[in-house]
């Protein structure tokens, strides 16, 4: 570890911290301890850190919030914990019978995606849905996701619209069905929400060529989601959001 | 209160003894005014006897509420939207200002509280987490759902303006070179009435 990476961490060490089992914290204290210009420097730092920290938290709350907070949550109806799950399973089962449905209509000779999935795909997606917490990455900034993705060998995602950079959450995700990889990105800004799946079908030539054939994303509504899909350089994408095929429209037109 | 295990119960009342201070500090530093910081704490526990049961691993709660005011903050923030950039700053150029704690010990509480929450929102939000509460980067990047990088470098922009901010007043006390939130609120109001 350098000065400044030093510096860097040692500054974000708050001041009444007894985190120093940190190991990236206990390395900067080793460099650190060699080094007393940074010595002088941090006692100040810790010092001004440590008396506005003190001046702050003698701030108290004002008298009445927490008996206003008692009283507003007494009112507040409080789910039954068993209907939340209930309400959970068929929020996923509309789901699932969505994506049945979007993949059971496209299943004709000229559709890739129906040629490419079995009916049990969609509740793998579904599955994943669930598992968000369990993504490989948070980030902030698509080309780290776009690289990560890349550096594990998941499917090469060189054609997205400008739009899906603007976003400020990203997660994903790469897993494997059969012959496909395929990679998912969950996209977030403000409320809204955009999922990703970029499916590569490997060995398939006739496939990747039909998935050439069709860079115009077709729209399609099944309430509450809202997909879009489309194919290029030989893999196939498929864009869902909760919402109307407008915000699809909208996010995909930058491409 | 101690943290729960994973699928401990808790009571509710215990849960609000434990947190309403601290968030309401957490509230008042981004939100600036007390009435604003009343209504997020008080939102944030709403949140909690509304959704709180979903959440699994109990051990988590304090990061649970410090997000859902976070998040509310954002929803609050968008309806009355104050964007401060570097150049409104007073001060100037970005060089380092060197201030000490013997500025901040002789100053109102309220006083530093309102210039925390003058400071520019991006950076406002971890230095307010890094104060009040001690988290370390990587719990701030828990709450906030950052990666922890971006954490490290929002906290020494932040001490930076926050400096800066310390500096100009105390070298000019009571010649703030800029309204502050209240007063430039006002004033909007003002022209708006004039209109």
């Amino acid at each position: 570890m350098n000065r400044d990476k030093a510096k860097a961490i040692l500054q974000c060490c708050p001041p009444n911290a007894g985190s120093r089992s940190d190991p990236e914290l206990r390395e900067a204290f080793e460099v650190m301890a060699g080094d007393k210009e940074l010595a002088a420097w941090f006692e100040r730092e810790q010092e001004f850190d440590l008396a506005f920290s003190t001046r702050l938290k003698s701030v108290s709350a004002p008298p009445g919030l927490r008996e206003d907070i008692l009283s507003a949550a007494a009112a507040t109806v409080t789910p039954v914990p068993w209907l939340g799950v209930l309400y959970a399973a068929a929020a996923m089962l509309v789901f699932a019978l969505g994506l049945a449905l979007f993949f059971a209509r496209h299943d004709g000779s000229d559709s890739m995606i129906g040629a490419q999935f079995s009916p049990e795909f969609p509740f793998e997606l579904i599955s994943y849905f669930e598992r968000e917490a369990e993504f490989d990455q948070l980030s902030g900034n698509l080309a780290e996701v776009r690289s990560n993705l890349k550096a594990q060998g998941g499917p090469e995602t060189e054609a997205l619209p400008a739009s899906f950079e603007d976003m400020t959450r990203y997660r994903c995700r790469i897993y494997k069905r059969e012959t496909q990889k395929v990679a998912l990105i969950c996209m977030q800004r403000d409320e809204q929400r955009m999922h990703l799946f970029v499916i590569e079908e490997k060995g398939s030539p006739a496939r990747t060529a039909r998935a050439d054939d069709r860079p115009v994303p077709r729209f399609t509504q099944r309430d509450p989601w809202a997909f879009a899909d489309w194919g290029r350089s030989g893999k196939t994408y498929v864009l869902a959001t909760q919402g109307s095929t407008d915000d699809l429209r909208l996010i995909l037109s930058s491409q | 209160m101690s943290a729960p295990t994973n699928n401990e119960s808790i009571n509710f009342e215990e849960l609000v003894d434990a947190h309403y201070n601290s968030l309401f500090r957490f509230a008042y530093s981004l939100s600036g005014k007390e009435a604003d910081a009343w209504d997020l704490t008080q939102q944030t526990f709403n949140r909690w006897a509304e959704k709180g049961h979903s959440l699994r691993d109990k051990s988590k709660v304090k990061s649970w509420l410090f997000t859902t005011l976070y998040r509310e903050f954002l929803k609050w923030s968008r309806q009355n939207r104050k964007v401060y950039s570097m150049e409104d700053l007073p001060g100037g150029a970005a060089e380092q200002h060197s201030v000490g704690s013997e500025v901040v010990n002789q100053a109102d509480a309220s006083a530093l509280m309102q210039h925390l929450a003058d400071i520019e929102e991006t950076y406002r939000v971890p230095l307010s987490l890094f104060y009040l509460e001690d988290m370390t980067y990587k719990e701030i990047a828990e709450v906030l759902e950052i990666p922890s990088g971006t954490v490290m470098s929002r906290l020494s922009r932040g001490k930076d303006q926050l400096r800066r901010r310390l500096s100009s007043a105390h070298e000019s006390p009571g010649e703030d070179k800029r309204p502050s939130s209240r007063n430039r609120r006002k004033q909007i109001v003002r022209r708006d009435e004039q209109r």
